[in-house]
């Protein structure tokens, strides 16, 4: 189970949609057609069996009622019998002939005295002595039933009259009538025609090719759809099956094929009515069904699979279209949106992918706020940072002129000190023209010169192209300090030569802080612009990275310096134009 | 299922494909076509003809053949034409011996199978037993008692045959023999020979005589068209009928035999039918006594 679980979540979720589908499908076809087909297969059969078992019932009935009939018609001959049947004045022969002309399936009527005299016939004349026809099975029945029942003969060529031979089926009973005051006995006769019986019969089948037969009691065939081919030997039917039973079914084989017999007897004459029917005919409706059931089934599992991967695709494609999305955002690309359409969880999901990258970019935009505000308070700390050393330094140089007695000294101090700070601060602005960061240098250096006396002499020197150029403020004034603090050699005679110069570029603005003083170590020239907080050359890395942090990586300080010779730092930063600010 | 709609319209596409062509389609599927068989008679009426076709036709319900007939007017013509419709093969029944050479001459140009119904050697004909009608009347004639024979013939080989056969019981009585067109009968009652006649017509000429009054004789005889009053009347004493609708019946079940690819090696004889008053009505009569029916 957990392999499985381990494989089933390696598979993508379209392949699981589109397995389980399908595989629901198929179960639910392998189920009805498990449960449902043996049970369809068996009624078919037996549906085919008991149709054509009621066919045959129905025959029985059909032909039954047609022998009623005719006996009604012969009963109805012998009541129209009068007491003197040879008197020719009656009317009964009259009716006889009326009867006949009525019914196209009667022959001939005939009626016998019992020494087989005929007394009438609608024939025209009996060809046959009474000697003869008292031998026909026919009258010889009739007397003996005594009318208790009328006899139905086997087909055959009637050869009694005169005038014609016609294949008929006799029926024939006995009657009472008066004559010179005696009860006499009589036989009437009726002849049906063959054909009456035989196309009824003919015309059944049982599915496609089946049919049914009449027999009489003693296996003699009384109608066959073959029967002329039967009489000359052209076909054979084979009853031994149905001699051995009297009525029901049971199953033989003729010329290889199996058949299913279906036995009946008629109520009048006792004959069996039997219907065969082919068992390949009745299986052939089972295997149509099979292999109909079959092809629906192949096309079923065909249209299960095109659903099941319609139904994949149609839910995992929002999926896949989301799965997109997130790649994008994870390429970067916070501005995409999902269609919110679909179905409803899809919908949902959308929505809240929708609200979440709308809250990212949100967050995204309020972190880069922040980092400016952010690199902005840096700037302004760093910026910061000068002024506690210089104000000392300054407040501290005038402490001493002031106990001096220098009080000239100490006020052009004071004004250089206000002019200083009267630029550092600009209003808040950090950006100002060369040419105020040239005087705050100045008003440092008249500071300076207070303190240090005419131990260094500085040289401001700005290009009149760069003098209104816009620059970071308070940056030349850290790099003159620095080398005061450090260029100047104690034991020297000369003075340090400071000379400050203001260029410009066409994209760029330089400022070129040079000193001849004792210069700086390499090993220490490498580590300047990274010094710690507290170490010596802060000034310089305050300005580097308050250069790097307003205008980027590719500007801030360049420092060359020789021991003994002296150390050039040269500032270097993107022209901005006064407009710009 | 990197392209499933292309699965799910290759799908689809098979399964109405197999709903088409195995559900819908086959509703009305072409019927296998059967063998085409042309029966071609000699005249189309007379109830020789008659039952002839009727048994062709129940060989062909039975067999799933097709039938045409037709009257035979030109056979050279009728077996192109019949070749060129695609039939399998030809029946023919002729008394006409110019139409059965040219019948038999144009199918053979044609290579199309060609049934006689009549005296042929050809194994695929099939014709009546003539030989065995001649021995069935001698033994008749010996089983009633008859110790003196006239033998009636006619011309044509199937006479022979029949003479054959009846000489082959016979010739130790030492039967006269005549020609039907010689037959006068002259001899009285009680010394009268047991006519034979070997032919419809020579029985045809000897019936005559019995009607004309010119006395009576035992007669067993030929007949195409059986007449049961012959037989109930007494004239005749037996008639051999051939079986016109068994001809017709063996004629086409043989054909679909042949075009089946069966070989025959000898042609099929079929017995006549030997009717008397005792039988005369019996079911496996009907046929020959009673056609009419």
């Amino acid at each position: 189970m957990i392999r499985f679980r381990r494989r089933a979540g390696s598979l993508s979720l379209r392949v699981l949609l589109f397995a389980g589908f399908l595989s629901s499908i198929v179960l639910v076809l392998v189920f009805i057609t498990a449960s449902w087909l043996p049970q369809m297969s068996a009624a078919l059969e037996d549906n085919a069996i008991e149709r054509s078992r009621e066919m045959v019932l129905q025959t029985v009935n059909t032909v039954d009622t047609h022998l009623s009939n005719l006996e009604n018609t012969l009963h109805l001959a012998c009541s129209l019998v009068p007491n003197e049947p040879a008197d020719d004045q009656t009317p009964w022969r009259q009716m006889l002939h009326a009867l006949k002309k009525d019914n196209h399936n009667i022959v001939e009527f005939a009626f016998f005295a019992s020494d087989g005299s005929c007394l009438f016939d609608t024939a025209g004349g009996v060809r046959l002595g009474s000697d003869a026809v008292r031998q026909k099975e026919w009258f010889v029945k009739a007397q003996e039933w005594e009318g208790a029942a009328t006899y139905f003969s086997r087909p055959h060529v009637q050869s009694l009259f005169s005038s014609h031979r016609a294949h008929v089926i006799t029926l024939s009973q006995h009657v009472e009538y008066m004559h010179d005051g005696q009860v006499h006995s009589g036989v009437m006769l009726m002849d049906v025609r063959y054909a009456s019986l035989s196309d009824l019969l003919n015309a059944v089948r049982l599915n496609t090719s089946g049919y049914v037969y009449l027999v009489d009691p003693q296996g003699e065939l009384i109608t066959h759809p073959q029967l002329s081919l039967i009489q000359l030997g052209l076909f054979n039917e084979d009853m031994t099956a149905v001699e051995k039973k009297v009525v029901g079914s049971t199953r033989d084989i003729q010329d290889g094929q199996e058949r299913l017999l279906l036995i009946a007897t008629l109520n009048k004459t006792r004959w069996r009515l039997v219907g065969v029917a082919y068992a390949n005919e009745i299986l052939r409706m089972e295997q149509t069904m099979l292999f109909t059931f079959s092809i629906a089934l192949i096309a079923a599992v065909f249209l299960g699979i095109a659903t099941a991967a319609a139904i994949a695709y149609i839910v995992t494609h929002p999926i896949k279209k989301l799965e997109a999305r997130i790649n994008d955002v994870e390429c970067g690309n916070l501005f995409v949106s999902m269609n919110e359409d679909g179905f409803e969880e899809i919908r949902s999901v959308s929505k809240s992918f929708n609200l979440m990258l709308s809250r990212i970019r949100q967050l995204m935009q309020q972190v880069v706020e922040e980092q400016e505000k952010k690199r902005l308070h840096e700037l302004n700390a760093l910026q910061a940072q000068i002024n506690p050393h210089f104000l000392y330094n300054t407040l501290d140089s005038i402490i001493w002129m002031e106990e001096q007695g220098q009080s000239q000294e100490a006020i052009a101090m004071v004004g250089a000190l206000a002019k200083l700070f009267r630029i550092s601060i600009s209003k808040g602005r950090p950006l100002i023209t060369v040419e105020e960061e040239m005087e705050h240098v100045r008003n440092y250096v008249i500071i300076q010169k207070i303190r240090f006396g005419n131990r260094f002499e500085c040289e401001i020197d700005v290009q009149e192209d760069a003098a209104q150029a816009t620059t970071l403020k308070l940056i030349v004034q850290p790099i003159v300090e620095n080398a005061l603090n450090h260029a100047i050699d104690q034991y020297a005679d000369q003075p340090l030569h400071i000379r400050v110069h203001a260029f410009a570029t066409e994209d760029e603005l330089l400022f070129s802080i040079e000193d001849d003083g004792v210069g700086i170590p390499a090993e220490r020239l490498a580590s300047l612009l990274h010094a710690a907080p507290g170490a010596s050359g802060i000034g310089l890395k305050n300005v580097h990275e308050r250069i790097r942090l307003t205008f980027g990586a590719p500007f801030g300080l360049e420092i060359h310096s020789e021991e003994d010779v002296g150390t050039t730092v040269i500032l270097r930063q993107p022209r901005v134009r006064r407009d710009a600010t | 299922m990197k392209k499933p709609w292309r699965l799910c319209a290759v799908c689809l596409l098979i399964a109405f494909a197999l709903i088409w062509l195995f559900l819908i389609a086959p509703i009305s599927p072409d019927a296998p076509r059967s063998p085409l068989f042309y029966v071609l008679t000699q005249g189309d009426n007379g109830l020789l003809i008659s039952q002839i076709k009727q048994g062709a036709r129940a060989a062909a319900d039975r067999l799933h053949a097709s039938l045409i007939f037709e009257s035979i007017q030109h056979p050279e013509e009728q077996i192109a034409r019949i070749q060129r419709s695609g039939a399998d093969g030809v029946i023919f029944f002729t008394t006409d011996t110019q139409n059965e050479q040219a019948l038999l001459a144009a199918s053979d140009a044609q290579k199309l199978p060609i049934l006689q119904i009549g005296h042929s050697q050809s194994p695929l004909s099939v014709w009546c037993d003539e030989y065995q009608a001649g021995v069935q009347l001698a033994q008749a004639a010996l089983d009633a008692g008859h110790t003196r024979f006239l033998l009636l013939t006619e011309d044509g080989a199937s006479t022979r045959d029949r003479l054959d056969g009846a000489f082959s019981l016979l010739e130790s009585y030492q039967p006269e023999i005549l020609p039907y067109s010689s037959f006068t009968p002259a001899f009285a009652d009680g010394d009268a020979p047991c006519v034979i006649a070997l032919g419809a017509l020579a029985t045809a000429q000897a019936l005559s005589a019995r009607y004309d009054g010119d006395g009576a004789w035992p007669l067993l005889g030929m007949s195409i068209q059986l007449h049961y009053n012959v037989l109930e009347d007494g004239y005749a004493d037996l008639l051999l009928c051939p079986a016109p609708f068994s001809l017709g019946f063996l004629a086409v079940s043989r054909m679909r035999e042949h075009v089946s690819g069966t070989h025959f090696k000898q042609p099929l004889l079929v017995p006549y039918a030997s009717i008397t008053l005792d039988n005369l009505y019996e079911a496996k009569h009907i046929t020959f006594a009673f056609p009419f029916l």
